[in-house]
């Protein structure tokens, strides 16, 4: 368990150093959560839980974590190095600055191969719930195929919808509900369960 | 008047253990020709009262329900009294059948009066103006109650009908729901639907989604998930005795059932991929699920044993949310096969699909009614969703909620009357019910803050 750990440990930094191109996260403070500590000021401390179970990286250098596990933990969820794209209002087509996001994050997904990527697809909360979790999985599903045309495998990708549940943007308005209707990425260090 | 015993019965818990029946109904038995009389008796009733509070616009039936008399010695430290005569005046007005005239205007001691044909006086309740009386009374030893409703017809001064009922003191609500129920029937000839249950998804006070179940005013609220995660979608097993919902458990989206008499919960979809809501047909033979492939959603028939026995729909578009009609010929269905989600039936003896909605550009969550001649759905209407109802050969689309906030999630009563839906008109998500035509909505009683997702049962046995 622990050489395991170990080695997923060793595994991530190598993967951080290599990551030059991407803007290197600040460290977080010691004993609190790094992915966190990421995005906010570099002197404010901020704490957060680290879940065994929650796919989130030891250290979580910039990773991304995933929005049901951020939601546990009554966070956020972080962006890491793959970017989020997003949809116009009952659509799953990418649009020119989905496309330019995910050639990035192809561009980086391709020279860290041992990672797999979990694309989870969101929706904002109008209709009903039913309808917007299979709009969250079309999603989902158009960005996978998307980053499969641009040479990636397709066993190192793999999709989860949460339709309108997990909003980042609480509030009933077009600007809110157009931060909801996304794609966000969530890397691991090992292969998804097939 | 103190010394009449409520009829006895050695039947269990909740049941309705006699019927007391009227004169004619009592004295002619349950033999060939008393069944006869009994039909034609319960025709008179319900052709009177049914021409006089179901005609459209008809007045409705100014009823007065007395608190309840006590008959034992000791205090009625439960105050069933006021409690179970609130239950019946609740019931009863929700049904939007019955205007209940206040318990202040009331004349009569209840706890003087009897509550049998010659114990108390009708021209207390003609004075008051009541056109219909429910009396009462109850009887406690130890945990166990008896009660005994009679139903009188002011203007004609004579009872309708009376039942006894008998069980646990916990139960005793139930028993007044049942009461309520018989009295639906006697005056409809459909039974009414309150001893009955809801399932729904709750956030609490926390921000995490669970599965409830509660009864129709609000007691017995049982928690069936606490997974602090994500869980949508409940719906009955067609004997009301289980759930199947959507539960992100084990962090994947998985459908689970609940046995509510074991309180086992087992997963029902094992493959990867979204499972949405799927339903069972009523006589539980078959289940239509949306199962997805390639992130796509298609309609499916499994067997209970989930075994897929056909495919009902075939193309890139999203399928999902199907309702059986209650012969079980039909499904309907939503998909955006033309470019937004508008709903389908598809006839299973021929597999042909055609289009049921043309109007509004969103329409979702269909529910077919239990009687089978409408489809009740959510639809948008000037950016906010609205409950309509359709016929299943497309024709008279009706909106049935009219403000201007979002009503969605409709489901039927098991009587066909009522629809249980959604609403935030309120600022926060609540449950309501409503007469299938709109009128006499209701919140749901006890219904807290952020409650979607309402899933009428069956009847209860």
């Amino acid at each position: 368990m622990l050489r395991k750990a170990l080695v997923s440990l060793s595994c991530s930094l190598s993967l951080l150093l290599l990551v030059s191109c991407v803007p290197a996260p600040e460290p977080g403070e010691q004993g609190t959560d790094p992915a966190a500590g990421a995005q906010t000021d570099a002197s404010a401390i901020t704490e957060g839980t680290l879940s065994q179970e929650s796919g989130q990286q030891e250290a979580g250098q910039g990773l991304g974590q995933g929005s049901l596990v951020a939601h546990q933990e009554g966070t956020s969820p972080d962006q890491g190095v793959l970017e989020d794209v997003y949809f116009e209002f009952d659509r799953s087509e990418l649009g020119a600055e989905a496309r330019d996001a995910l050639q990035r994050n192809s561009d980086w997904i391709k020279q860290n191969p041992g990672v797999s990527v979990e694309i989870e697809g969101h929706a904002d909360n109008r209709g009903t719930n039913e309808y917007n979790l299979a709009l969250g999985a079309r999603r989902a599903q158009a960005v996978k195929d998307y980053l499969v045309t641009l040479g990636n495998a397709p066993d190192r990708l793999s999709t989860i919808s949460y339709g309108e549940e997990l909003p980042v943007c609480g509030t009933d308005s077009e600007e809110c509900w157009r931060k909801n209707r996304r794609a966000h990425f969530v890397v691991r260090t090992q292969k998804p369960a097939s | 008047m103190r010394g009449r015993s409520i009829p006895r019965s050695s039947h269990g818990a909740g049941r309705r253990v006699e019927s007391a029946g009227t004169g004619p109904r009592r004295a002619v038995g349950w033999t060939v020709a008393g069944l006869v009389l009994c039909w034609l008796f319960a025709g008179t009733v319900q052709a009177q009262v049914k021409g006089l509070i179901l005609g459209p616009g008809a007045e409705r039936y100014r009823m007065a329900v007395s608190p309840l008399r006590n008959l034992g010695a000791v205090d009625d430290g439960e105050r069933l009294s006021e409690r179970i005569a609130d239950v019946i005046a609740d019931d009863l007005d929700r049904s939007g059948w019955f205007k209940i005239i206040d318990r202040g205007a009331y004349i009569e001691n209840p706890q003087r009066t009897g509550v049998r044909l010659g114990g108390f006086d009708f021209r207390d309740w003609s004075t008051i103006g009541a056109e219909g009386l429910v009396k009462g009374a109850f009887l406690v030893r130890g945990d166990r109650v008896k009660f005994e409703f009679w139903l009188y017809d002011v203007f004609q001064q004579r009872s309708i009908f009376g039942k006894a009922y008998q069980g646990e003191v916990r139960d005793a609500r139930r028993m007044a729901h049942k009461f309520v129920d018989e009295i639906i029937l006697k005056l409809t000839g459909v039974r009414g639907a309150f001893d009955t249950r809801i399932a729904y998804v709750s956030t609490g006070r926390d921000r995490f989604k669970e599965i409830y179940v509660s009864h129709l005013d609000g007691t017995e609220k049982k928690k069936v998930t606490n997974n602090r995660t994500i869980n949508l979608f409940p719906s009955w097993s067609p004997d009301g005795k289980g759930l199947v919902f959507l539960s992100y458990k084990t962090g994947k989206p998985q459908v689970m059932g609940f046995d509510l008499v074991t309180n086992r919960e087992t997963p029902i979809s094992t493959g990867d991929g979204l499972n949405l809501r799927g339903r069972w047909s009523l006589d539980g033979q078959y289940l239509a699920t949306p199962l997805e492939r390639q992130s796509n959603q298609d309609l499916y028939l499994l067997n209970r044993s989930g075994a897929i026995v056909r495919r009902l729909t075939k193309n890139a578009s999203i399928d999902i949310s199907p309702t059986w009609s209650p012969d079980g010929r039909r499904i309907a269905f939503v998909s955006d096969r033309h470019g937004s989600p508008q709903l389908y039936i598809v006839e299973l003896s021929t597999g042909k699909i055609r289009r049921l909605t043309f109007k509004g550009n969103y329409n979702q969550s269909p529910d077919w009614s239990p009687t089978g001649e409408l489809i009740a759905f959510a639809g948008r209407s000037n950016g906010v969703m609205k409950i309509f109802t359709i016929r299943p050969d497309g024709s008279d689309q009706r909106m049935i909620t009219s403000n201007r906030h979002n009503d969605e999630d409709p489901s039927w009563s098991p009587d066909g009357r009522f629809i249980a839906f959604t609403s935030d008109r309120t600022g926060s998500r609540r449950i309501y019910t409503m007469r299938r035509d709109g009128e006499s909505q209701r919140r749901l009683t006890g219904s807290t803050a952020n409650d979607t997702h309402p899933s009428w049962s069956p009847r209860l046995r």
